[in-house]
């Protein structure tokens, strides 16, 4: 007899109606080929009642499902390389934007980090101490809502101005541009950048008509301990610009963490409030720092 | 003397699109002027002309702040 918290482990959720179950698809990062979505569209159609559903975070589910049939539904999703998505206090499948491949305002390639980042993080056998989500966002437009997530990476840039190129107008744009306004100006109208403030989010390199200010280094802005549910609260700042690899190695470092301190049915959040938020950042820091060691042009 | 086109009030990025059509008809290596609004047009036009290869020669604020007035050279053919 099957159990029924395996069961949503692996991607099959009880429905409200006796004796049927949802099939949750894994569409990592949003990405599904026509061969894939025709078989889905096969699956529904002889095993559902030919209904699909598009989950909030970019995964799709086949409702309407018996049991008896979820051994040849599984071979058939894998066949065309898919699998069921995570469920319950696990890691769930990544939500990103189409990020540095697509769109003209992503500056940074979402989709690599993501399917990184799944690959490394996801274990459908690990239970955490509630479920754990991780968002990858292009840009500081946020539109994958990165600080919404237990986990959140938004796409940065570290701005150079380099003025031995001669090529700025002094035209002010890139102080227009700039959200936080880190960017002031000296006597001949050039602009002058406080990193302090600066928040990496590329406006001004975007906004620059002459290309004088370039981004001198791409990497990603790491939020945690976002949550949605009946208390939402956004994400903290964990590091303002860090490289994919580093990144990586936060990543791991922050699951870690939460695996080691959270209780039972804590989200990421509640544990960082329970322990303090200095000490978690400290504690995922130092063991990304063993596993990466800061390098230049790296600011925790 | 360059010509001038207005795109004052016209929003991105069909401002873009006007400027690009509009720069579509002067000679290469030839001037244009184009005034635009504060805000995003400024932000996006004279630089998404720049990535078409043109040079932005200058581009300044007027007096009243609301209007920008962009001076660009065509690309050589």
């Amino acid at each position: 007899m099957l159990d029924e918290s395996t069961l949503k482990g692996g991607g099959f959720i009880k429905q409200r109606q006796p004796d049927y179950f949802v099939v949750r698809v894994k569409v990592l990062v949003g990405d599904a080929s026509v061969e894939q979505l025709r078989t889905i569209a096969d699956i529904a159609e002889q095993y559902g009642r030919g209904e699909t559903h598009f989950t909030v975070r970019q995964c799709i589910e086949i409702p309407w499902v018996r049991i008896e049939h979820f051994d040849e539904i599984t071979a058939k999703l894998a066949a065309v390389g898919l699998g069921p998505g995570a469920c319950g206090p696990r890691v769930r499948v990544p939500v990103c934007c189409p990020g540095a491949a697509i769109c003209k305002r992503g500056l940074n390639d979402t989709k690599a980090l993501a399917r990184t980042l799944d690959a490394r993080m996801y274990d459908g056998s690990r239970i955490l101490p509630h479920k754990f989500k991780v968002g990858v966002t292009g840009c500081g437009a946020a539109c994958a809502k990165p600080q919404e997530n237990d986990l959140g990476f938004m796409g940065a840039v570290r701005p150079l101005f380099d003025e031995r190129d001669g090529a700025c107008i002094a035209c002010g744009v890139c102080g227009q541009a700039c959200p936080t306004g880190a960017i002031s100006f000296d006597d001949e109208g050039h602009p002058v950048i406080d990193y302090e403030r600066c928040e990496a989010d590329g406006k001004c390199v975007a906004a620059c008509p002459t290309k004088a200010i370039r981004a001198e280094d791409t990497g990603w802005r790491v939020f945690a301990g976002g949550k949605f549910g009946r208390e939402p609260v956004l994400g903290v700042e964990l590091v303002r610009f860090v490289s994919s690899e580093r990144a990586e190695a936060i990543a791991d470092a922050v699951l870690a963490t939460y695996m080691a301190n959270g209780r039972k049915g804590e989200r990421l959040r509640n544990t960082m409030d329970r322990i303090g938020h200095e000490a978690f950042r400290d504690q995922v820091l130092a063991q990304a720092q063993a596993a990466v060691p800061t390098t230049e042009g790296d600011a925790a | 003397m360059s010509d001038t086109v207005d795109l004052r009030g016209v929003v991105c990025p069909l401002n873009f699109v006007k400027a690009k059509l509009a720069i579509e008809a002067v000679e290469p290596g030839a001037e244009l002027q184009i005034l635009l609004d504060d805000g995003e047009p400024v932000q996006n036009v004279p630089r998404s002309l720049a990535d078409e290869g043109h040079a932005v020669v200058s581009l300044q604020r007027r007096e009243d702040a609301a209007t920008w007035v962009l001076q660009v050279r065509k690309a050589e053919a």
